[in-house]
């Protein structure tokens, strides 16, 4: 019993890195779909959301059924919690790149203006990379690492506040006005995903040490 | 081992079920052995033949007794003592039941208190020690001594000083169950749960509240039982008391220096007489034993049973 | 949290013969809460247990070493009755073990050997409504305790430890015989008991650990290097909340998740 427990935990643990790599691949494309102006691409985006929420209430429900039939103490407790967070962080992410893409997927050409396209480009990069690192993160629930990520934030957050100067900067005329709006919902969204990313890092951290600090 | 459910599978199982699921149901093709059926029945068999057996002698001992000892068996029988003359008719038995009943209460009155004693020093106390091993030990031997060498015993040290008597008779008596309360006991007494001593210990209770208000009760029923084997065995013991009570006509009327009569001795002295009318007396004293024990042995079970809780 | 303790134990040791059963166990149990003892089989749980009242002087060639204070006092000390002990610090056990008497004579039992001069008839309802069970049994107090559930005949137990107030009580696994119903009920009068009583549990269940204690003691069988002798140590002892998310010690998690034992 206690074997096929474990076992099962195991499973859900791989299943949330799985989950990890659907959301990134969601942020890839949405990227580039955005950067290309790539409509098609956006669809396939849009498409994906799908599977992400399926294995996402999937892992959920699982963790549920352990809860119930179970009763995990410790160690398994804390990652049984942990597992829930991290998924309903990577599920939210995946609902981002869901955002994301609607963008280019209705057309709006945020990627083609010049130095808003770079910057959020930039920003983009640097939310996926954190994203990736965040995911490393749990696949090893490697707690010294997290703390690299968690700085890494910071630099988010100074290329979030340049692209919003550069926002402001581009006026508002009728067709700026409308590329201006959705440019800061993308910058505004590529920041959150580094966000949910810095969640995942403290729920690892919170799940090897138990220091409730963590959850917060 | 006929293999499979071609072998035997029942004439049921085949018509009800499709062949494919009997075949496939583990449940019918166990039960489809038939060599198994068979064992089964001759096991039961065998065993009822034994229990048969071993009731034999005792419903035919019963019968042959009171076949033989009911014609004789009336009021006269059960009031007078002895005629002098085993060729006479009449009279009965009556010095010999009070000779019995007179023996066997004062050595019970002697043994079971000793003996239950003993058995508490044994499992409370004394457990696995020495003196406990000792006393168990010779226990043990006394259990398996000829009842008549246990008279001799008394007659050299008793008899020989102050002549025949019910305190002679009842001291080979008592010396003869001691050993069996002393046993049958402390087999009783360890049966009592260790948790219901745990239990009185827990409550603050001492050694002795223990013993006196949880383990003896609790082991009552079955002390009561033991005991009356004892008493049973020791109205029964003809050997030791030819040596210490003697017999006689009379009712008895001193407790030391007389002789005295008891039912197994009188029935012994009238079974091997030539004379018809003292073979029938002996038949008729031998139920009356037989429904003296039954009597002791309801009486007690009726006692130990009021008291008790057990379900 | 600054009140003098229940109990204080001091290194205390546990041989029976020339096994050693339960060594290095230190710990404060403060009044008033529930402590479970939990651990894999045969690790001294129920050694340690029995050593809060001295139970364990029944088991001939028993030695005790090191201290248990009862409020200040060394009940292992030369001039303790073991008695006395028993009669302030209370147990029951894991198989309901009512007397085969009536349910007003096991609840009166321990006031009758200690020679209770107050009116027996209200200790005995006292007792019975302390332990939840006046309300079932109050139309049949003179029928035998063993016509009684397994579950009515434990709180029976626990009515006839309380009618001797101890301040103590000692519960060796005692849900263990019963059903899950009857198991919350003990559990639910356990925090009754605890406001008036000191309460120590040992117990298998690791559920029933997390739901009832407040602090915890996780044993565990230490075992020679060539294999021949094993003995209980104390791992751990926490408050509870903390032994079931963040247990300090990896053989407390590793147990208590069920990786071994």
């Amino acid at each position: 019993m206690r074997e096929r427990y474990h076992r099962a935990l195991e499973a859900l643990d791989q299943d949330v890195v799985r989950l990890g790599a659907l959301a990134e691949a969601a942020i890839d494309k949405a990227t580039l779909a955005l950067v290309e102006n790539d409509a098609e691409l956006a669809q396939q985006v849009l498409d994906g959301d799908d599977e992400i929420d399926a294995l996402f209430v999937d892992v959920t429900k699982r963790a549920l059924t352990i809860l119930a039939e179970q009763a995990p103490v410790a160690r398994d407790l804390r990652l049984l919690l942990s597992i829930i967070r991290v998924a309903n962080e990577l599920e939210r992410t995946g609902d981002l790149a869901h955002n994301i893409a609607k963008v280019p997927q209705r057309g709006i050409p945020v990627g083609e203006v010049k130095h808003i396209g770079e910057l959020l480009h930039e920003l983009a990069v640097a939310a996926r990379k954190l994203l990736g690192n965040a995911i490393d993160v749990w696949a090893q629930k490697d707690a010294g690492l997290a703390a690299n990520v968690q700085e890494y934030d910071d630099t988010i957050d100074l290329l979030y506040r340049r692209f919003y100067k550069e926002l402001f900067a581009l006026g508002s005329d009728e067709t700026t006005f409308e590329i201006g709006m959705n440019a800061a919902l993308v910058g505004r969204w590529f920041e959150r995903v580094a966000d949910h990313g810095v969640n995942i890092t403290e729920a690892v951290q919170f799940y090897v040490t138990g220091d409730d600090a963590y959850l917060g | 081992m006929p293999v499979g459910m071609s072998a035997g599978t029942p004439a049921g199982a085949a018509a009800g079920a499709p062949a494919g699921a009997a075949a496939g149901n583990p449940l019918l093709m166990r039960s489809t052995s038939r060599a198994r059926v068979v064992k089964d029945v001759a096991a039961r068999v065998a065993m009822w033949l034994a229990a048969l057996i071993v009731l034999v002698p005792v419903i035919l001992i019963l019968y042959y007794v009171a076949a033989k000892g009911l014609p004789t068996m009336d009021w006269e029988f059960l009031t007078q003592p002895t005629p002098y003359s085993m060729r006479l008719r009449g009279g009965g038995f009556v010095n010999g039941l009070i000779g019995t009943l007179l023996m066997v209460v004062l050595a019970a009155v002697v043994s079971i208190p000793l003996g239950l004693l003993g058995a508490i020093y044994l499992v409370e106390y004394g457990k696995k020690g020495l003196l406990a091993q000792v006393i168990r030990f010779f226990s043990d031997v006394m259990t398996g001594v000829p009842s008549v060498f246990v008279g001799l015993f008394v007659y050299t040290a008793m008899v020989i000083p102050f002549g025949f008597g019910v305190v002679m008779g009842a001291a080979s008596l008592a010396i003869i169950m001691l050993p069996i309360v002393v046993r049958s006991s402390e087999e009783m007494l360890k049966l009592v749960p260790r948790e219901l001593k745990e239990a009185s210990y827990a409550l603050g209770a001492g050694h002795w509240h223990t013993i006196s208000r949880v383990v003896l009760p609790a082991a009552a029923p079955g002390l009561t039982t033991g005991t009356m084997l004892a008493v049973a065995r020791a109205a029964g013991e003809t050997a030791p008391l030819l040596l210490t009570a003697l017999s006689a006509q009379e009712i008895v009327t001193r407790l030391v220096g007389e002789a005295t009569a008891s039912l197994p001795v009188l029935i012994y002295y009238g079974a091997r007489n030539p004379f018809p009318a003292g073979q029938e007396r002996a038949w008729a004293g031998a139920l009356e034993l037989l429904l003296l024990v039954l009597v002791f042995t309801l009486l007690a079970r009726v006692a130990s049973s009021r008291n008790r809780l057990w379900q | 949290m600054s009140e003098e303790p229940a109990f204080r134990v001091r290194d205390l040791a546990v041989s029976y013969g020339s096994q050693v059963a339960l060594k290095d166990v230190t710990l404060d149990i403060e009044p008033r809460k529930i402590i479970a003892i939990i651990g894999p089989s045969g690790c001294g749980k129920s050694t340690l247990i029995r050593c809060f009242n001295r139970m364990n002087d029944l088991i001939p060639g028993t030695r005790v070493q090191g201290q248990v204070l009862y409020h200040g006092q060394d009940i292992y000390a030369n001039d303790v009755d073991p008695v006395t002990v028993r009669r302030n610090v209370g147990m029951v056990f894991q198989r309901p073990n009512p007397f085969p008497k009536s349910i007003k004579e096991n609840v009166a039992y321990g006031a009758r050997i200690n020679g209770y001069k107050g009116n027996i008839d209200e200790l005995v309802e006292r007792s019975l409504r302390g332990a939840a069970l006046w309300d079932e049994v109050k139309d049949n107090l003179n029928r035998s305790a063993l016509a009684l559930s397994g579950g009515q005949q434990q709180r029976l137990c626990i009515a006839r430890a309380i009618a001797v107030q101890p301040d103590t009580i000692l519960m060796d696994e005692p849900a263990s015989a019963l059903d899950p119903v009857a198991t919350s009920k003990i559990e639910d009068l356990m925090q009754e008991l605890k406001e008036r009583y000191t309460i120590i549990i040992v117990t298998h269940n690791m559920q029933q650990a997390a739901r009832v204690s407040d602090k915890a003691a996780f044993l565990y069988t230490e075992v020679n290097e060539a294999g021949t002798a094993r003995w209980g140590v104390l791992v751990e002892y926490d408050d509870t909340s903390r032994i079931f998310t963040n247990p300090r010690d990896k053989r407390t998690d590793d147990y208590i998740s069920g990786r071994f034992g």
